[in-house]
């Protein structure tokens, strides 16, 4: 889950005083106010929002075709992350992520360059070994098309950064990026080995109290990978696994919930796993918080009263001041699962405050621990918002 | 006699400081009249050249720091020259990324009209950049304040702040001229269109921001493309080029990969063709200053001269007290100098007073024929005071090495006994003949030769040879007039005539200076009041002969640059659907660059044109049919001044560039007009439609019934459009005045100019007077004492004034028709590439002349004055 | 009634920061065909009180009557044409107007009265051929021979016919023959036209031909000498030391 939904907030608007977009808050959020809570002064009604589409729970997500973008709903992101090794044994995270947030279903403006959607797109790698991280953003509108998502077929690009269905096999996906200058890159192919695994009722996630705020999301949570990597302008052979998520929604957080941390772990003994706590603004665990557990005899939904996340050290960004918790405990009693989490490094916040303003922590993750008593070993991906900076919800209307 | 002069240096120290303060600076101290008119006149001669160069410099320096400021940090631009790129080609540049960031952009001058509170709505023109946001803000600066604190914005705000519906985001020096905050509404002109805005953002002084006088307005480029009717285009993609990227090396290889017809070039390139454009015109300028300056040295010289004349007996004394001759040449080098160093200290900052008066009178001609820039004089630095007195010191002592040199010469002891005066009566020297014919022939031959450079040097050394050979001249005038007027003047003056024809001719080599400074003056005044007048009926004749249709239809744009998109079809129907319409002819054109400078490809419907008449043929003999010929092919007619410049005749062949890359269109005619120098090249509608795809013409001219009233037409037309159609329809009539009161304010620096030349050459004159009075002091005692009154001198020293007065105007006038023939057939061919039928400004030179003569005769009352006031002892010879 | 009365006459002049006293009291009357030399060294005031009495200068004290006429109420332009009218002038150098000919400089005067051109050139030519230089009327004055100029200079003088002839050293700047025959000359026309002659000269011989001699030093007459030598019209040569201050020791 990305880390935009973790705003939630007060309210969005220009103050007349600063005249800066305060937003402490997810838009979702506010969206799920029923769609008037975007109101800017005398321009609201230029975003139908009650345009966009909601989440439909009767909605049922089948695939390849899902994979491919949804222009009808306001939100939506395509979300791989990855733990990767060289065949000398160095070891890589990376993060590639895609956004498209609606601006406007219907611009009046003919032109191409009317902004419907702002394309967005973080690409991190993490050096474990070298304790570095390196990131790169992107942030286009679709214009003549330097920016865009198929609704045919997964393709979604971004200035150059792209992924795309692989178009021989149909099946796996095919993941590009590079920073301007060319130091760090990933070319990658991801094949899936379990299909999708869809969260909350048939994928239908529910995310606030009222019905609409909610998302489509699924995930293939063991992707195959390999492919090549370049960091420090240094290339390398790589493999791994990686994680892929694909959400989509109109209005997704509500006021209250302030952040949250999210976990996606794949373990050696196959099991999967899928957690987050949505965090509310007065310290307590939202009750919407939720997850999935995948073993190999099928998916499990976990509530949010079937699992504990216990925050331990912390490690403070110099850079945003935040205080993030890097290493946790997961316990999910109700299958025996308990588990140590560990930042594979600390400093694994990205820092978008020019483009964006969103700040986050998003990075690999060692873990051990036992499932039934048996110790069981794995890697994956931590993602905590809401701890700094303007949130990401700037670029949610 | 009273001893109001020392009548020897009181100090004849050997040592040159001492020996200069006590000899020259006292001395000019003590004629504190005479050093200031020489100051005075040398301080305008040197402003003038300082004010015209600050002029220059800011109306390309506008233009230059508008497109440094514009351009930012791009390092390259690539469109279609002229054209602005079809957006979908972007698509396939892609490969550019590798180069660095890219930024599409719609660039365009644009009005915006701002209607505060109860007042009356005004319009201002403003450069509309559209951007990419998202993709700019590493190229330019946008810093956005809140009143004069900084407002920060993540680039996604800013681009929030640009697609809010119609947004506008303006600078802060627009806003508080016209009172406007956040939240107000103004409304952009585009053709004929009305597109209401909002304020959104205000920019503070920095970036695009800080140029054109805050005359900028940025847009997102969605909401500026569909504002100035551009959808489906953008004027260029900016390249940002990422650090290390060698420019040269990156525009080579990104011009290697363009596709043809895509053009890649550096935008200070625009500022070069700009420069190029306006060099003629300030060329001109330039030389114009200088005569100006030319005077003030006359001036110089003359000072210097008196000051040895009135002092031959002190130099004598001198040389006797042991002064060497080079003492006595530095003494009066040292004057000069020192007048100079005053005059050019007070030159530079008066130059860069005249500058915003000559700024303000230029730029609206540069404005309206070349750029749309807002020059605004720059501050007086080093280099302008360097150029001053670079100009000014050694100048004033070339001036001033003659008369030092004649100092040197003097003999001590015919100087020290006063017994060395002058000839009376100096005999007419071959010399005085023949220097003025070999100048004049030399003038002949330079005015002969062609173009440097497309710069008129030749043609400028032609006038500098007349000039000359007209200062030359001025002794055998004088003597010519002596022998020739001397009974007259007797007869018809009296016995101050008399004196007066005698005194003059006897002042002649004296005299011949001043009165040449100011013949060259009024001759440069007579041959530009003989250019302009034939080119103002030039052109009225050429306005009678083109301006056939009965209304012209344009929109509000009032840029001289790029008229695309104008008029809407819906106007253009509603227009023709008017029962007393004839028929439409449509005009647009775009500017292009075409042999390193800019030109102006349009496309007009030939078919109207041909059937309605209009144009004015210069080549072939039979236009017409040259031009009916040049429907439905790859054939254009060339303006006059394209043909010059361009050396292309009918038959020719030229290379424009187009979407398809380098197209070869045939010359079938070469037309007269005198819109623009820039250089015209016309095709019909249907061929430009095929190169360049389908434009609206940004102007028509309407045809009439015959029998209707233009002016109800025009009236009913206005209604029948509203006030949302932002079109402006003048009658043929009217449009002719406009042309003229254009073409008049056009030339009024030129005028500016001429009369600051005349004044100081008045100014001079007057010394001359006064030192030819000075010098006679003697004489005029004489007279007194043997029975001259107050009002028998006045009277002579006026006529000889009003004399001197009338020659230099007849000299001037003689001159003057020389010149004008230069300016005529020579500088302006060379300069504008216009041809100009020669006519005589009669009563314009006749109401100069009577001016001058007045002029003279007024400047002769104060040393009148002073004449009659002379000690009659002085008469007696040696002093008591 | 004497054509030359002055009385009392005092100039002073200021000279930077001191009064310089040019004249000190000085009385002299001049009959009508009088002729008076006045001798003395150089800045004996000499010149002073030639130009005094010839209406060029205006006294700092005392009176000078021209024909009767107080020239004290006179203003400039008024003395301007009384000296066109009334009085002539010869000086030792620059007694000719450079720019014009001969024969116009003899007729300045009246040129400048106001008569007739022809008239007064005619008139210019009929002295010029009195004083011998008819030969030169259209001459420049710089073609002229220093003893030519002065004799132009004082056919210039008698032209209009004058009340008083004042002359400032006339053969200061000639050799002795041509200064005898500038003598003869002026007297000459002294005795012919009746016109009262003022003499300035530090040559004896000059002052010898005088009827009265009036010796001056340090703007004070100190001597007067009268003579008859055999002019029967002479008048009788009057010391005017009327003065309180007394001209003579």
């Amino acid at each position: 889950m990305p880390p935009y939904v973790n705003m939630g907030g007060q309210d969005r608007g220009r103050s007349r005083d600063g005249g800066i977009v305060r937003t402490a808050v997810v838009a979702g959020a506010l969206l799920a106010a029923g769609g008037h809570a975007v109101g800017q002064e005398g321009s609201g009604d230029r975003i139908a929002q009650s345009a966009w589409k909601a989440a439909d729970p009767g909605y049922a997500l089948s695939f390849p075709r899902d994979h491919a973008a949804h222009p009808d709903h306001r939100i939506e992101w395509w979300y791989y992350t990855g733990n990767l090794r060289a065949p000398d044994g160095r070891r890589f995270g990376y993060q590639l992520t895609f956004f498209r947030f609606g601006v406007d279903r219907q611009p009046v403006n003919p032109s191409r360059w009317a902004v419907r959607d702002l394309y967005m797109a973080h690409f991190a790698v993490t050096d474990v070994d070298r304790g570095a991280h390196h990131v790169a953003e992107r942030l286009n509108r679709a214009g003549i098309g330097w920016a865009g998502a198929s609704t045919e077929t997964l393709k979604v690009w971004n200035d150059g950064w792209a992924v795309t269905l692989d178009e021989r096999d149909r099946r796996s996906h095919r993941l590009a990026a590079a920073s301007d200058d060319g130091g760090l890159a990933i070319e990658l192919r991801l094949d899936p080995a379990a299909p999708p695994v869809l969260h909350g009722v048939n994928g239908f996630s529910q995310k606030g109290a009222e019905l609409g705020n909610a998302s489509h999301y699924y995930s293939l949570t063991r992707l195959r990978t390999t492919g090549r990597l370049v960091v420090g302008g240094e290339t390398f052979d790589v493999e791994g696994l990686s994680w892929m998520d694909h959400e989509f929604g109109t209005s997704f957080l509500e006021p209250a919930q302030a952040g949250w941390d999210w976990f996606s772990i794949q373990l050696d003994d196959g099991t999967d796993l899928m957690v987050y706590v949505m965090r509310r603004i007065d310290g307590a665990r939202d009750p919407r918080s939720s997850g999935t557990l995948v073993v190999p005899e099928g998916r499990v939904s976990l509530r949010v009263d079937d699992f504990r996340l216990t925050p331990g050290r912390r490690w403070t960004s110099p850079a945003s001041g935040a205080a993030y918790p890097v290493a946790w405990r997961i316990a999910i009693p109700p299958h025996g699962l308990e588990l140590e989490v560990t930042a594979a490094v600390d400093a694994q916040e990205l820092q978008t405050g020019r483009s964006t303003g969103v700040t986050y922590w998003e990075g690999a993750i060692d873990v051990q621990g036992t499932r039934g008593g048996v110790p069981v070993a794995g890697s994956g991906y931590l993602e905590m918002t809401g701890y700094a900076g303007a949130p990401m919800s700037t670029v949610l209307r | 006699m009273t001893g109001g002069r020392p009548s020897t240096p009181d100090n004849a120290s050997p040592a040159p400081a001492g020996l200069f303060r006590a000899f020259i600076a006292r001395n000019l101290l003590q004629q504190p009249l005479r050093s200031a008119a020489t100051v005075a006149s040398l301080a305008v001669g040197v402003a003038v050249v300082v004010a015209i160069q600050l002029a220059n410099a800011s109306s390309v320096r506008g233009f230059s720091t508008a497109l440094d400021a514009l351009a930012g940090r791009t390092a390259l631009e690539i469109a279609v020259p002229g054209v602005g790129l079809d957006e979908t080609r972007l698509a396939d540049l892609g490969w550019l990324r590798e180069y660095g960031l890219v930024s599409p952009v719609i660039d365009a001058d644009v009005l915006l009209e701002v209607a505060p509170a109860g007042g009356e709505p005004v319009l201002e023109a403003v450069r509309l950049l559209g951007v990419d946001i998202l993709r700019d803000r590493p190229f330019r600066d946008y810093p956005l304040v809140d009143g004069d604190t900084p407002r920060a914005l993540t680039t996604q705000g800013f681009l929030d702040l640009l697609t809010d519906a119609e947004s506008v985001i303006l600078t802060r020096q627009f806003t508080r001229r016209h009172g406007l905050e956040v939240g107000d509404r103004v409304a952009l002109l585009a053709g004929d269109r009305t597109v209401p805005l909002r304020v959104t953002g205000i920019l503070g002084d920095e970036g695009p921001a800080s140029v054109l006088d805050g005359g900028f307005a940025l847009m997102d480029i969605a909401a500026a493309q569909w504002a100035v009717g551009r959808l489906g285009r953008v004027d260029r993609v900016d390249v940002r080029l990422a650090d290390g990227v060698d420019v040269a090396r990156a525009e080579q290889a990104i011009a290697a990969r363009l596709p043809a017809g895509i053009a890649v070039r550096r935008p200070s390139s625009r500022g070069a063709e700009v420069e190029r454009m306006l060099r003629a015109f300030q060329f001109n300028l330039t030389a114009l200053s200088l005569i100006a300056l030319l005077v003030g040295l006359f001036l110089v010289y003359n000072t210097v001269s008196v000051s040895v004349i009135t002092r031959r007996h002190e130099i004598g004394l001198l040389r006797t007290l042991g002064a060497s001759r080079g003492a006595v040449v530095g003494l009066f080098l040292g004057e000069a100098g020192a007048l100079a160093i005053v005059g050019c200290a007070l030159g530079a900052p008066l130059g860069w007073l005249l500058a915003h008066g000559a700024v303000r009178l230029t730029s609206s001609t540069v404005s309206q024929f070349w750029i749309v820039s807002s020059a605004t004089v720059p501050p007086l630095e080093p280099p302008m005071v360097i150029l001053a007195f670079a100009v000014g010191l050694p100048l004033a002592l070339v001036a001033a090495a003659a008369p030092a040199l004649e100092a040197a010469r003097l003999d001590p002891l015919a100087a020290v006994r006063g017994d060395d005066d002058l000839d009376a009566r100096e005999r007419l020297r071959r010399r005085f003949i023949a220097g003025p014919l070999a100048l004049f022939a030399a003038g002949a031959w330079l005015a002969a030769q062609g173009p440097v450079g497309g710069l008129p040097v030749f043609g400028m050394l032609a006038a500098l040879a007349v000039v000359l050979g007209a200062g030359m001249a001025m002794p055998a005038v004088l003597f010519g007039f002596r022998r020739a007027c001397g009974a007259v003047m007797a007869r018809r003056l009296r016995v101050e005539g008399r004196l007066a024809h005698a005194n003059l001719g006897a002042a002649i080599p004296r005299l011949s200076i001043s009165v040449a400074a100011l013949a060259v003056s009024l001759a440069m005044m007579a041959a530009i009041a003989i250019m302009v007048g034939s080119f103002r009926e030039t052109v009225v004749y050429w306005i009678g002969q083109t301006l056939q249709a009965d209304l012209f239809v344009s929109t509000a744009r009032q840029s001289p640059n790029a008229d695309r998109g104008g008029i809407s079809a819906a106007t253009e129907a509603l227009i023709a659907g008017h029962p007393a319409v004839e028929a439409i002819d449509g005009f647009m054109g775009m500017d292009m660059p075409y042999g390193g400078s800019t030109i102006t490809v349009g496309a007009g419907r030939f078919a109207t044109r041909l059937e309605r008449g209009g144009l004015q043929f210069k080549a072939p003999a039979d236009g017409t049919a040259a031009m009916a010929g040049a429907i439905g092919r790859d054939r254009v007619v060339v303006s006059e001044a394209f043909s010059l410049r361009y050396d292309t005749d009918v038959g020719d062949a030229i290379r424009l560039p187009t979407p398809a890359g380098p197209t070869r269109f045939e010359v079938s005619a070469v037309y007269f007009d005198y819109s623009s120098d820039r250089g015209l090249v016309v095709m019909d509608a249907g061929t430009f439609e095929r190169h360049f795809g389908p434009e609206r013409p940004s102007g028509l001219t309407v045809y009439l019934a015959p029998g209707a009233r233009a002016e109800s037409v025009r009236d009913e037309l206005r209604a029948a459009l509203g006030p949302e159609r932002r079109i402006f329809i003048t009658t043929n009539g009217d449009l002719r005045a406009t042309v003229l009161r254009i073409f008049d304010a056009t030339f009024a620096i030129t005028y500016a100019l001429e009369v600051i030349a005349i004044g100081v050459s008045l100014f001079g004159m007057a010394a001359t007077l006064l030192t030819l009075v000075l010098e006679r002091r003697r004489e005029i005692a004489l007279l007194r004492l043997v029975g001259a009154d107050s009002r028998q001198l006045r009277r002579l020293i006026v006529i000889e004034a009003g004399v001197l007065g009338a020659l230099t105007q007849g000299v001037g006038l003689v001159v003057g028709l020389a010149l004008s023939l230069i300016l005529i057939y020579v500088i302006n061919v060379q300069s504008f590439g216009w041809t100009i039928q020669f006519h005589l400004p009669v009563g314009f030179l006749a109401q100069a002349t009577v001016a001058v003569v007045a002029a003279a005769a007024l400047a002769g009352l104060y040393p009148a004055r002073l004449a009659a006031r002379f000690e009659l002892g002085d008469a007696a010879g040696t002093p008591e | 009634m004497a054509v030359l009365e002055a009385r009392d006459l005092c100039r002073r002049y200021r000279r930077g920061d001191t009064d310089v006293t040019a004249l000190d009291g000085v009385g002299l009357t001049l009959e009508a065909g009088a002729f008076v030399a006045v001798v003395g060294p150089s800045g004996c005031g000499k010149s002073t009180l030639l130009h005094l009495c010839g209406a060029m200068d205006r006294p700092t004290a005392g009176e000078v009557r021209l024909e009767g006429r107080s020239l004290a109420a006179l203003d400039d332009d008024a003395l301007t044409r009384l000296r066109r009218e009334r009085v002539g002038f010869v000086f030792q150098f620059f007694n000719l107007l450079p720019t014009l000919t001969v024969a116009e400089n003899i007729g300045l005067p009246l040129l400048l009265a106001g008569r007739e051109p022809f008239a007064s050139l005619a008139r210019a030519g009929e002295w010029a051929e009195r004083v011998g230089i008819s030969h030169r009327l259209d001459h420049a004055p710089a073609q002229l021979s220093g003893g030519e100029a002065q004799r132009a200079a004082i056919a210039r003088a008698v032209v209009h016919e004058p009340a008083l002839l004042v002359a400032d050293e006339p053969t200061g700047n000639l050799d002795s023959g041509n200064g005898r025959r500038i003598l003869d000359l002026l007297q000459d026309v002294n005795r012919r036209s009746g016109a009262a002659l003022l003499l300035a000269t530090h040559d004896a011989a000059v002052a010898a031909a005088a009827d009265r001699t009036v010796a001056m030093r340090d703007g004070r007459i100190t001597g007067v000498e009268s003579r008859r030598d055999g002019h029967e019209n002479s008048p009788v040569p009057e010391l005017a030391a009327a003065g309180s201050t007394g001209s003579e020791p």
